[in-house]
């Protein structure tokens, strides 16, 4: 039955059963605003009261029975829910007459029974009716209402209402109506508050007696609850929490305290042995309800139905508040400190494991009731699809693959429990799956259910009396279980089938059959399992829920179904690897190793036996232990061709990689050694079969202009103009195939990526890495750049770099209207950390096709140096990949080096060139030159020979032959790579006449013995010195001058100078040296040697050349003497005509003055006979010197007599010694001649010699002018008559 | 009263761990250097139990380093957004970060002890376990005890010879962890 | 955090550093010399010889502070050294067993030492071996021979620890000018 708040009526029963339906749905139509005493917040309640008839004797029982107590009258309320609390009066009355004579005592009598109640708020209605109003109208109707008020109610006027006809429908009686009622709800509630603040100073008296014998908890919590009940009923729910809130704490402290304090005697009750463990039910089953307070109030009642009753009221109000999410955050807090009461007041209970039970059915309850109402729209759910997805999602692969062992788990019938803890307090229902799960363990291990244990008759004892324990109250369990099914079904309103169906089988059931048999045992604790973690997992707790797939991966083990447990295990390895949780991680290896070992996977076992034998933590006698076996392990596989792989990490640490080398290619190549500085941890010293690094070409070029890759959530700089998106996005990809690659890598798995992306020298060996490729997974050919990438990214996923690409998108007229960035790596950067695919085995081996290596070294424990060598035969720039140390079959490999350790290996092809000598060669001498080589990358043998071949006019020969010859061949010492040698050898370059001082070039063809094709060197020579010739003549007589100017700094010894005359038919021409024969002179650069010979001119036929050799000697010193020769060839040399000039003054006139006329007289004298008669002379002179006057050219004939003179005049323009005009002849050959020649006359120029001027050179004195006459003509006398003066002569 | 006092790192892993096993209660520690741990008999295993324990706080701890803290590098479950699972932490937790205080609270409870919380600034995380007695500690002395931990953790620190991140093992530092299980 | 442990110590005169970062630095300094030299010993004749360095200099400062006059005696000495470690390092050695020609510093606890803990691998690590450096190092500047070293230490397990310091000569070559 519902508690409703009691109103009794009395007087006129058929008025107000008139009145009484408008008054049932009238009353709580409208909420009303409730004032609270000690200032608590003021509530708005519906009011659903039931009215009563008044009855003094029962409504006053509570006095009746009260008044024993001390207090007669005012007794303390010690109920509420049986207390009217209002009284109220009906009567129609309207006569005076009437009222007095009857109605007024009535009134009277029911006043004073009710002053005798404990609540004494009463109220009068006078009901009209239209029947009674007509009747003597003559008296005011109101009279009979005034009376009573002033009769009874004086100070409150406010208890006397009248209620105007209510059959009526009109708007006067409905106002009356409402007026009544809103009267009807205020005095009710004032009476509630009235009651209660006096039910509150009882109840708080009570309390304060809590320590003094004879108190007893549960009279006082039936007491506080009754309050609870009242608020409830008011709609007031968190207050009415309140009250179970302090009942609970006072219990609790009671408890605490227990033990510290002698036990009060009502607490024994709750200690007493437990035969029974009652299952918590949250169903608002009243009975049950009732039934257990009834039990507190004779207090019989247990510590767990206590408990359950207590836990039942709060969950109900909070649900009612709809406060799911602190009910579930209560419940464990519920569980364990009811579990440690019982542990403090010690309770003994008939069978081990009840606890459990009942903790798991309660878990279960709380459970399937939190479930069901988060189900409810109002729940904060967020919508399933996403919750089924995250939470499958959250199953990583053990568990899934495990699902597939047992279509049983996957069948829609837990779904609906991930659907709920997926709402916002899977928080809180994560524990509680993990509890029930616990508990469902202990208690299979109790009955055996447990796959190592044999089901035995005392197990099956355990089940039926566990069993049978397990009621739902501490009354029959057949009303409970059904009462319970079917209000936990109600209980969950408006839920999803899926809910019912889960809801269907209680928790009670749940367990019952659950312990009936080992496979239900089974198929209950693993649902349990996958909840638990399944929970964990999407409330993102991977520690958690990696402990709970630990004990789901023991109870594999138990169950011999090892390859399950592998998966779990394998996830919290990875966990506590992240973690670097040494202790757990070793725990978690050795029930690996334990697993491997059972199913017989070699691989992982020895790789896991590896990793324990590492792990320091562990003591050295396991170790060693998991070390030989290992080792064993290792034996036994020798023979086939699988190799173990697995990251070196915990193995071997890789300390320092220092790379020494030339870089130079050394003949066809060029060493590498490779000093690995690693540290071992495993006990024992290992015999590595080999240990090597793999050597690949360093690509880092390549991928430099890659995608402009960003750390994450850094400012994205753009990458500028770009036209149009599509193409924009393929140039990107075009221009960086790489990078693009790269990504495309770093995301996808890593096999197909590898196919795209081979290095070539990397397919070079396929076939023999396709041998071991099952256990090696396919190296892709990593950029230094990704490695160092996902080395990064394995450390720490936040600082990976994402890959951004700018898209620009263009309208028509090229204006954006849209730019977007796009992440290439988002799976990368956005991937969940446990559901990392750093599958145990994912060191991806790289290509080592070349290595270097060294064989069958020792490791020991500890630090070790090993030294790998290489050859490296092709130039480039290459880079450590990855170290791999092969022990037998098991190859550990270290993970990669990215491009720390790199180096370059060039070769250097020979060369050779011409040593600079101090002093320049020097030409016509034999003088020592040498070649310098530069063997490069090459060698040079002993006994390898140098060819060279020189250009014409060159000498050459090897030191220790005689002959010179223009092709020879040196010989070489040995010289190693990259050093350089010296060929010395003799060269001599011909000495021709030499007219100037230019270098003279040569070629030498040189041939080095790393090559074939000749290279072509050239070498200068300087010339020791230049000759040149003059002829000069004196009148007829010819002299020849050499003359040899010195060029070099060396001094040559000249000698032997000779000249001759060429052809036979002139030999007899005499030449006269007029050196002394045996002249000796030095000449070096700077110094000049002159050597003069006359000619005899008669015997010389003009015409013919006169060919001439001059010729010496001449030696640096002790340098054998070399021959010069030089030639001369003179022609039409002999003198023709002879010129002689001279100036005078004019007659009259001593001297020759500045602006006087002179006159100039020139003699032309002919020698021989010339053809030519007509000559044509030229007198030209500086105007500054001479102003020639008349003819200055002329034609004169020259026949006959032999001299010609000819006179012009000349004026001196400057005083002082002036040499005298220049005179010039030329043959003229005039125009009117024979036929042939042309027209116009023409000159000839005489060759040289051939006219010999007298008077070169010869001066006159010209005075100043006139008036300084005085003083000048004294010497001028005397150089008149001495002229003309001949300064050019040789002699 | 405190059976295990465990401190961890910034990485998560534990650089000091020491227990007081359930096999020998009467205030006779094991002492359990993590530079030599053997896993034998029952001390071993209560041991490990602990270190299950501990860790598994570490995921509340993480959580509630989480909320309120930018939560830079959130490995949990994306569809799990950090301000979502705030408030699924709850109101207690909430306002409990809000005030960016180094006490984390209680992290985990179960039947026979209650796990706390303490992260400083540093990233480094203090966990103990309060065993469940009659005698419940409050608040305030787990709070001293976290404050008595911190500042041996300071000094430990300030040795010169204390390699930060290194296993903690220090005399000094036992004798205040000692006095913490201990109780006074 | 506030540190209670050492909040006290904290001065709050500006010009004085810190001691807390002073013994921090002394700890950094004494840790990286044990990083460098292979050698314990090295390490505290290292100590010892900077130690000695700042006797030199220091003991201008202090004569300059406090215009003591000469010692008459070694006590007078020990004294005029017991009042220099309070002036610098707030520190207060007791004197204790003095003779004529030597005497001993004792400290409570290591100066310096107040957070260290000697590792095993440099058990016999003289941690404030600067100490006797200083001694010897400032007598050395009066013209007086000493010889200061470490006889007990805190770290070490002892319950004081000691600087003994002996008289060996008076430096005669080195005199001043205007004495006798």
């Amino acid at each position: 039955m519902e508690n409703k708040p009691l109103i009794t009526y009395s007087g006129d029963l058929a008025v107000f059963q008139s009145v009484v339906p408008s008054l049932q749905k009238g009353i709580g139509s409208e909420a009303v605003e409730w004032k609270r005493a000690y200032g608590r917040t003021t509530k708005h309640v519906h009011l659903h009261p039931r009215f009563i008839p008044f009855n003094q004797e029962e409504i006053c029982v509570s006095n009746v029975d009260s008044s024993s107590i001390s207090v007669p009258e005012q007794a303390p309320l010690t109920t509420l829910l049986d207390q009217a609390m209002l009284h109220t009066y009906w009567t129609d009355c309207v006569d005076v007459e009437v009222y007095r004579s009857t109605t007024k005592d009535a009134i009277q009598s029911w006043l004073n029974s009710v002053k005798s109640c404990n609540v004494r708020e009463w109220l009068i209605i006078l009901v009209e009716t239209p029947d009674n109003k007509k009747t003597n109208k003559l008296l005011p109707r109101s009279s009979v209402l005034d009376k009573i008020k002033n009769d009874f109610a004086q100070k409150q006027t406010e208890r006397c209402v009248c209620l105007s006809d209510p059959q009526k429908l009109d708007s006067k009686s409905a106002e009356s109506l409402h007026s009544m009622l809103h009267r009807l709800r205020q005095l009710l509630l004032a009476s509630y508050s009235k009651t209660l603040t006096k039910f509150e100073e009882n109840m708080r008296a009570q309390r304060e007696r809590r320590n003094e014998a004879g108190w007893n908890f549960c009279h006082y919590f039936l007491l506080q609850e009754e309050l609870a009940f009242v608020l409830e009923m008011l709609g007031v729910y968190d207050e009415a929490l309140v009250q179970y809130d302090e009942l609970d704490a006072l219990f609790t402290q009671f408890v605490l305290n227990s033990h510290l304090t002698d036990t009060p005697q009502w607490l024994l009750s709750f200690q007493r042995y437990g035969d029974r463990w009652p299952a918590l039910s949250l169903a608002t089953n009243l009975a049950c309800l009732s039934e257990i307070r009834e039990t507190v109030r004779n207090s019989t009642v247990s510590l767990l139905n206590f408990r359950n009753y207590l836990f039942a009221r709060q969950a109900l109000l909070l649900i009612k508040q709809n406060r799911l999410n602190e009910l579930a955050q209560r419940s464990l807090s519920f569980l364990h400190n009811c579990i440690n009461e019982l542990a403090i007041l010690d309770v003994a209970f008939s069978e081990e494991g009840a606890v459990s039970c009942w903790v798991f059915v309660s878990c279960l309850e709380i459970l399937s009731t939190i479930c069901g109402h988060g189900q409810t729209p109002t729940g904060a759910v967020t919508s399933p699809q996403n919750n089924l997805k995250s939470s499958l999602e959250s199953q990583d692969k053990g568990q899934s693959h495990n699902n597939k062992q047992h279509p049983n788990q996957a069948n829609p019938q837990h779904h609906p429990y991930i659907f709920m803890t997926a709402s916002d307090f899977s928080v809180h229902t994560a524990h509680l799956w993990d509890y029930a799960r616990e508990k469902l363990y202990e208690l299979g291990k109790l009955c055996g259910l447990l796959p190592k244990s044999q089901p035995k008759s005392d197990h099956l004892h355990k089940v039926i009396s566990l069993a049978a324990g397990l009621v739902c109250f501490d009354s029959a369990a057949h009303n409970s279980t059904n009462g319970n099914g079917t209000t936990s079904v109600s209980s969950s309103e408006g839920s999803s089938d899926n809910l019912e169906e889960a809801a269907a089988e209680t928790p009670i059931e749940k367990l019952k059959n659950a312990l009936s048999s080992k496979p239900l045992f089974q198929q209950y604790y693993l649902e349990l399992c996958e909840l638990a973690m399944g929970t964990y997992k999407h409330i993102g707790r991977l520690r958690s829920a990696r402990k709970v797939g630990l004990s789901l991966a023991s109870y594999y083990m138990e169950a011999e179904e090892f390859n399950k447990a592998v998966g779990f295990l394998v996830d919290a390895l990875k966990t506590f690897t992240n973690d670097r949780w040494t202790v757990l991680v070793i725990d978690v290896l050795l029930k690996l190793a334990e697993c491997y070992q059972a199913v017989g996977d070699n691989e992982r076992y020895i790789r896991t036996c590896a990793q324990i034998a590492c792990s320091k933590q562990l003591e050295s006698s396991r170790r060693n232990h998991f070390f030989d076996e290992m080792m064993t392990c290792l034996t036994e596989i020798e023979g086939n061709d699988r190799f173990v792989i697995s990251p070196t990490e915990e193995t071997f640490i890789i300390n320092t990689v220092k790379i020494d080398t030339l870089g130079k290619i050394h003949l066809e190549s060029c060493n590498v050694r490779v000093t690995v500085d690693l540290y071992s941890n495993l006990p024992r010293p290992v015999l590595s079969n080999c240990v090597q690094a793999a050597i690949l070409p360093y690509d880092n070029h390549t991928g430099a202009p890659s995608v402009p890759t960003f750390p994450t959530c850094a400012p994205v700089k753009g990458k500028g103009q770009q036209k149009h998106t599509n193409k924009k996005v393929q140039q990107n990809q075009g221009a960086e195939g790489k990078g693009g690659a790269r990504t495309t890598l770093a995301t996808n798995n890593e096999n197909d990526t590898a196919v795209g992306r081979h290095s070539p020298n990397s397919s070079g060996d396929g076939k023999e890495r396709l041998s071991r490729k099952e256990s090696a997974a396919l190296a892709p050919a990593l950029t230094c750049e990704d490695e160092d990438n996902l080395a990064i990214g394995d450390i720490n996923p936040s600082v990976l770099r994402l890959s951004l690409m700018q898209q620009l998108e263009t309208k028509q007229d090229k204006s954006v209207h849209m730019g977007r960035l796009m992440c290439h790596n988002i799976h990368q950067a956005l991937r969940r950390k446990d559901s990392q695919v750093k599958a145990d085995v994912q060191v991806l081996k790289t290509d080592f096709s070349q290595v270097a290596k060294a064989n069958d070294i020792i490791i020991n424990p500890g630090a070790n140096v090993i030294v790998l060598e290489a050859k490296i035969t092709s130039p480039g720039t290459y880079r450590l990949c990855q170290v791999s140390i092969g022990v037998k079959n098991f190859e550990l490999l270290s993970p990669r080096m990215g491009c720390k350790y790199h180096f370059d290996v060039e070769k250097v092809i020979g060369k050779i060139d011409v040593d600079s000598l101090e002093s320049s060669l020097i030409a016509g001498i034999e003088q020592m030159m040498s070649l310098s080589l530069h063997t490069g990358s090459n060698s040079i043998e002993k006994g390898m020979m140098l060819y060279i071949r020189a250009s014409v006019d060159l000498q050459l020969r090897v030191d220790g032959s005689s002959e010179m010859c223009s092709e020879i061949a040196v010989p070489l010492e040995y010289t190693g790579a990259f050093a350089t040698t010296k060929a010395r050898f003799w060269v001599k370059a011909a000495l021709g006449p030499q007219k100037d001082n230019s270098m003279i070039e040569h070629k030498l063809m040189v041939r080095c013995p790393w090559s074939i094709e000749e290279t072509k060197l050239s070498i200068l020579f300087v010339p020791p010195f230049m000759s040149s010739y003059k002829l000069n003549s004196v009148g007829q007589r010819k002299f020849i001058q050499v003359m040899l100017q010195g060029l070099t700094e060396t001094q040559f010894l000249i000698a032997d100078h000779s000249l001759s005359v060429q052809h036979k038919n002139a030999e007899n021409i005499p030449l006269v040296p007029l050196n002394p024969r045996s002249q000796q002179i030095k000449l070096r650069t700077g110094q000049n040697v002159s050597y003069m010979w006359e000619i005899g001119v008669t015997e010389v036929e003009d015409d013919h050349p006169l060919r001439l050799e001059f010729s010496m000697k001449f030696q640096c010193e002790n340098k054998s003497a070399e021959l010069y020769k030089y030639y001369v060839c003179l022609q039409r040399f002999k003198t023709l005509y002879e010129v002689k000039s001279r100036v005078e003054p004019h007659k009259g006139s001593e001297f020759c003055r500045v602006g006087n006329m002179c006159s100039m007289f020139v003699d032309i004298t002919k020698f021989g006979s010339d053809v030519h008669l007509s000559l044509m002379y030229e007198v030209r002179a500086d105007q500054h010197l001479w102003a020639i006057c008349g003819r200055s050219t002329g034609v004169v004939l020259m026949e006959g007599n032999a001299t010609q003179q000819i006179v012009l005049d000349v004026m001196p323009m400057s005083p002082g010694f002036l040499p005298l005009p220049a005179v010039h002849l030329s043959r003229y050959i005039p125009a009117d001649q024979k036929s042939g020649s042309s027209s116009v006359p023409k000159l000839e120029p005489f060759s040289v010699g051939q006219v010999f001027n007298r008077s070169k050179a010869s001066q006159i004195h010209v005075l100043p002018p006139q008036q300084s006459s005085g003083s000048t003509s004294g010497l001028s006398g005397g150089s008149n008559s001495s002229l003309p003066v001949v300064t050019d002569s040789p002699f | 009263m405190a059976v295990c006092v465990c401190v961890i790192g910034k990485d998560n892993g534990p650089i000091y761990m020491r227990s007081r096993s359930r096999a020998d209660e009467l205030s006779q520690t094991v002492e359990h250097n993590l530079s030599q741990m053997a896993f034998r008999g029952v001390t071993a295993n209560t041991e490990l139990q602990y270190n299950f324990i501990v860790s598994s706080a570490l995921d509340i701890i993480e959580e509630r380093a989480l909320v309120g803290s930018s939560a830079s590098g959130y490995k949990g479950n994306p569809s799990l957004h950090p301000s979502a699972s705030g408030g699924a932490v709850g109101s207690i937790d909430g306002q409990q970060l809000a005030t960016r205080e180094l006490y984390l609270g209680a992290l985990t409870a179960r039947e026979e002890y209650k796990v706390y919380g303490y992260m400083t600034n540093t990233k480094i995380k203090f966990v103990i376990v309060i065993e469940e007695t009659s005698i419940p500690l409050r608040e305030n002395d787990i709070r001293t005890m976290f404050r008595k931990l911190h500042s041996a953790f300071c000094d430990l620190m300030s040795n010169p010879f204390y390699l930060p991140g290194s296993s903690i093992n220090s005399k000094r530092f036992d004798a205040v962890v000692t006095s913490i299980m201990s109780g006074q | 955090m506030s540190r209670q442990s050492t909040s006290s110590r904290i001065t709050a005169d500006s010009k004085k550093v810190n001691s807390e970062l002073f013994v921090l630095t002394y700890g950094t300094l004494v840790q990286q010399l044990v990083k460098d030299y292979e050698s314990v010993e090295d390490v505290n004749k290292q100590l010892e010889r900077i130690g000695y360095n700042i006797g030199l200099r220091v003991i201008e400062d202090f004569l300059a502070r406090t215009n003591y006059p000469r010692c008459t005696d070694l006590r007078d000495t020990a004294e005029k050294i017991q009042a220099a470690f309070k002036m610098y390092l707030n520190a207060t050695p007791s004197l204790s067993n003095v003779t004529a020609d030597e005497f001993s510093l004792v400290f409570e606890s290591t100066p310096f030492g107040e957070f260290t803990e000697l590792p095993d691998a440099c058990a016999n690590l003289k941690y404030c071996n600067v100490l006797p450096g200083v001694i010897r190092g400032a007598c050395e500047m009066v013209q007086m021979d000493v010889q200061a070293y470490v006889i007990a230490d805190t770290l070490k397990g002892d319950n004081a620890t000691e600087i003994r310091v002996r008289f060996i000569k008076k430096l005669h070559d080195a005199l001043p000018a205007g004495e006798d």
